[in-house]
């Protein structure tokens, strides 16, 4: 039904998987490289390795210090993207194509040849700090950190948070570690959309891209799969000053590469993903106003895969909400979903994809996804059929095997002595500070 | 999907492939087709924002935001919602001080059925006591998450002593006591007033066949909405005057673990061409890593961790702020100095021809991608045409950038940024860790500076 633009496809020399889309809509081109090794690949203590390994390869190259580089990308109206992963990061660019020919070779130096300053190693690890700090102040930050840390423990990297003391411990010879072991050509893929020659501006720029030839070291971590829980686990972060609870409830449940995948994506869609269409949002805000927003996710790596409801409510109210979430969940979990809400949701998921090709940013976005997960662009365009052929009866047995567990990790940030006593039954409670790491 | 060559939709003639009508009962449509990706985004602007609210019903317009998905006459609540969610569209609204804004992205085919819904919510909005209690809940909910974030409270307190008397005081979250006490009644007459068609602007983009056949599916749905009676006529509340300023420190102690700095002046009107000279000045500043308070604040000097600025741009006034996050061995005074030190060296030597030029390509590289997104392009018209007073001045902000007198730029910042206008605001750590403290201060003594 949907279909990408015309592109070509090819690995260089070094390895390298580029994909070239042209694309004439606007004058527009965006560069992205995308390296499967993510935060999951930060070294256990180390956490936020990988995140200031990609912020330090923007502080300048081999020829260019960090003012310079900036002087010259920003110059020319450029602006650089990063998005890191749990299992990869993406470090792209986007700019005017009457510019391409000097910002692409300038972005490809930094990919090959960053400078790594230790004065700038210096100053984004205080940026870091910095923002770590603030995160005290920001209750949804908490709660989702404190609740994947309940979920996941040390020993999952899920599990593992920046903290103060972890980003202080890394140094700027484990980042450039980090840099030469999982930045390579072998093992990353590079997608170049939009307005370019296919001819003359593809040979340069084939030639540029073939010149890294960094041997690959290591492979990216990937998260395994979580255990079910064997009983619920329930933390409650004291904040004194907020009137709401934040609450984060959830369990594991296959990766993204579970063959459930599509018939859990639905479910999901039906129990709390839709917005207003959810069942979750219908019960806990249209039905009794208790809340501005409640949605529930699926987490998208490849093994690991994780279920959450987040919501926030008054103080007074967290146990009634609470109450209703278990409710919703248990009816779906027993009765599974109706034609009529399946219908819907697949035509949600069907027409939707519309969205998710429009401009070339979304569209090197896609097919990076892609990349990641090993499928090819048949996906996308297969997408429609494979969710229309998804009957009611593999919904509910994906739901009786996966979102119908017995038991939870349960996060919720709230004023302990209005909180506490509403938790008293949901198992054994542990309380901590919103100082306390998680 | 992508890959078409939109040609006439390139920054350069966007202008030619605008439409602009006003059907009978006043409502004006703009339209742009742009092919691609196939689908429509269709936005309706009210011009009604908590500007126009008066004490007692401070929030109301926010409260309109939430009721319009609360069902009207022939749609059930929250079904304005699910039916476009059905189809794999997407909707949402927001709030602001000028205007009430409504969003809805779909597949091309459902233009028609999102233009009825739209219709609908317009003439035969659902107000009833129970419908109104439930949203009050859900309201009171957003007022609090927000006022648990000490940032935003800060911010808010600001804007109601910066703004003072104006109504722009009060932010479109409104007074807690007045949404407690919002009736159906006050509902009721707010609607009357302001969801009008002659006092909306709709704006359609997407891959449509073409505009006649828009307009004509416009007429028969929003163009059957009575035209009212004379409502929507220009606000009686809101009376626009200029702000008259004193230099004002504020410092509050928030339980936030890093020092905040905002140093704010006020600024004219949107549809003012200063408005645009303060948004250049405010790139030149303080955007991105080459920004002259980056440069000189977060990099030579050491001072702070991060810096930024931004114009609040509104109808009838505005406000120029810079920002700084710092650490607790700096003190606010030094931050607020080295700040104004770079505002101070615009006004003295004016801007360089090499940053206007970095302004000119960051703006069209903004455009650019902007065009990618039917929904990007809606809201840019929308706003121009509701805040700013006409939809041509997005459009033509990059022929006004070409024009650019750098003279006329640095007047501009004499004209605004005075000592004598600034407010500035500190926001005190509650507790600051000694280590940090000196860790912060060693690192200063030590930063050699470049």
């Amino acid at each position: 039904m949907y279909s990408f633009p015309p592109m070509t496809e090819e690995r260089l020399d070094g390895g390298l998987h580029v994909t070239w889309v042209p694309d004439k809509e606007q004058h527009g081109l965006t560069i992205a490289l995308q390296v499967p090794a993510g935060e999951f690949s930060d070294p256990p203590s180390f956490e936020g390795t990988a995140e200031i390994a990609v912020n330090l390869m923007q502080k300048g190259t081999r020829s260019l210090d960090s003012e310079e580089f900036s002087e010259k990308i920003e110059q020319t109206g450029a602006s650089l993207f990063v998005d890191a992963g749990d299992e990869h990061i993406v470090l792209g660019c986007k700019m005017l194509s009457k510019f391409a020919h000097d910002t692409v070779p300038l972005f490809w130096e930094m990919v090959c040849d960053p400078r790594m300053e230790k004065s700038e190693f210096s100053r984004l690890k205080r940026e870091m700090l910095t923002a770590l700090q603030a995160e005290y102040s920001d209750a949804n930050a908490l709660v989702n950190k404190h609740f994947y840390s309940l979920l996941c423990g040390a020993s999952h990297p899920a599990g593992r948070m920046h903290t103060l003391a972890s980003i202080k411990r890394i140094s700027l010879g484990a980042v450039a570690g980090f840099y030469g072991d999982y930045y390579s050509p072998a093992q990353s893929s590079l997608i170049v959309a939009g307005d370019f020659d296919p001819g003359e501006s593809v040979k340069k720029w084939r030639d540029l891209f073939s010149s890294w030839t960094a041997p690959a070291k290591r492979a990216g971590c990937i998260g395994r799969a979580l255990m079910p829980l064997g009983k619920s686990r329930v933390r409650l972060i004291d904040k004194p000053d907020v009137s709401q609870s934040y609450i984060m409830v959830g369990h594991p449940v296959p990766g993204e590469l579970s063959p459930n995948h599509h018939a859990l994506a639905l479910a999901n869609y039906i129990l709390g993903g839709g917005n207003f269409s959810s069942r979750l949002m219908a019960s806990v805000r249209a039905g009794k106003g208790k809340t501005y927003g409640i949605s529930s996710q699926i987490s998208g790596n490849r093994q690991c895969g994780i279920f959450t409801i987040s919501t926030a409510t008054l103080n007074a109210q967290t146990a009634e909400v609470l109450e209703t979430i278990f409710s919703v969940y248990r009816v779906l979990a027993e009765h599974g979903v109706t034609d009529d809400e399946l219908e819907k949701a697949k035509q949600f998921a069907i027409g939707n994809m519309a969205f998710q090709l429009e401009g070339i940013g979304n569209i090197a976005e896609k097919l990076l996804w892609l990349r990641l997960y090993g499928r090819t662009k048949d996906y996308v365009e297969n997408f429609g059929g494979a969710i229309a052929s998804i009957t009611k009866e593999q919904v509910d047995a994906a739901i009786r095997d996966h979102l119908s567990s017995q038991y939870f990790a349960i996060a919720v940030v709230g004023k302990k002595e209005n909180v506490a006593s509403q938790l008293q039954g949901l198992g054994d409670v542990e309380t901590v500070s919103y100082r306390d790491n998680p | 999907m992508s890959g078409a060559d939109n040609k006439d939709i390139k920054p350069e003639n966007l202008l030619n492939s605008i439409s602009e009508t006003v059907i009978e009962n006043g409502l004006k449509v703009i339209c742009l087709r742009k092919i691609g990706a196939p689908i429509v985004s269709v936005q309706v602007w009210y011009k009604t924002g908590s500007v126009n609210e008066r004490d007692g019903i401070r929030g109301i317009s926010h409260f309109f935001e939430h009721m319009m998905f609360r069902g009207s006459k022939n749609v059930g609540p929250e079904e304005h919602a699910r039916r476009i969610n059905d189809v794999g569209g997407h909707c949402n609204a927001f709030t602001a001080e000028d205007v009430t804004a409504y969003l809805n992205s779909v597949p091309k085919e459902y233009l028609d059925m999102v233009l009825s819904l739209e219709a609908d919510r317009m003439h035969n909005l659902s107000i009833t006591e129970e419908i109104l209690n439930t949203e009050r809940k859900v309201i009171i909910e957003e007022f609090q998450g927000n006022m648990n974030q000490p940032l935003t409270k800060a911010l808010l307190e600001f804007r109601t002593i910066f703004y003072n008397d104006h109504p722009y005081a009060i932010s479109p979250l409104g007074r807690l006591e007045d949404i407690n006490a919002i009736t159906v009644d006050d509902c009721q007459s707010y609607y009357k007033t302001w969801y009008q068609p002659s006092n909306a602007v709709a704006v359609i983009v997407g891959d449509f066949d073409d505009n006649d056949r828009v307009i004509d599916s416009v007429r028969n749905t929003l163009g059957r909405v009575a035209s009212g009676d004379g409502a929507g006529a220009a606000p009686s509340i809101c009376v626009p005057r200029p702000l008259v300023r004193q230099k004002t420190w504020l410092t509050r102690r928030v339980d936030f673990d890093v020092p905040f700095l905002l140093v704010g002046f006020p600024a004219p009107a949107s549809s003012d061409l200063d408005a645009l000279h303060l948004e250049i000045l405010q790139l030149i500043i303080s955007q991105g890593e080459t920004s002259r308070m980056h440069r000189e604040i977060v990099r030579r000097q050491s001072l702070a961790v991060m810096v930024g600025g931004i114009n609040q741009c509104l109808k009838w006034s505005g406000m120029s702020l810079f920002l700084a996050v710092f650490t607790p061995d700096v003190s606010p005074k030094r931050m607020e100095k080295a700040m104004v030190e770079q505002i101070e060296s615009v006004k003295e030597t004016g801007v360089t021809a090499n940053e206007i030029d970095k302004v000119k390509n960051t703006t069209l590289t903004n455009r650019v991608f902007e065009l990618y997104s039917a929904e990007q392009i809606c809201h840019r018209l929308g706003y121009s045409e509701t805040v700013e007073g006409d939809y041509k001045l997005w459009v033509e902000r990059l022929d006004a950038l070409e024009r650019i007198d750098r003279d006329v730029l640095r007047e501009t910042a004499n004209k605004y940024w005075n000592e004598s206008s600034r407010y500035t605001l500190y926001l005190r750590p509650k507790k600051v860790k000694p280590l940090f403290f000196f860790a912060g201060l060693a690192r200063r003594i030590f930063t050699r500076k470049s």
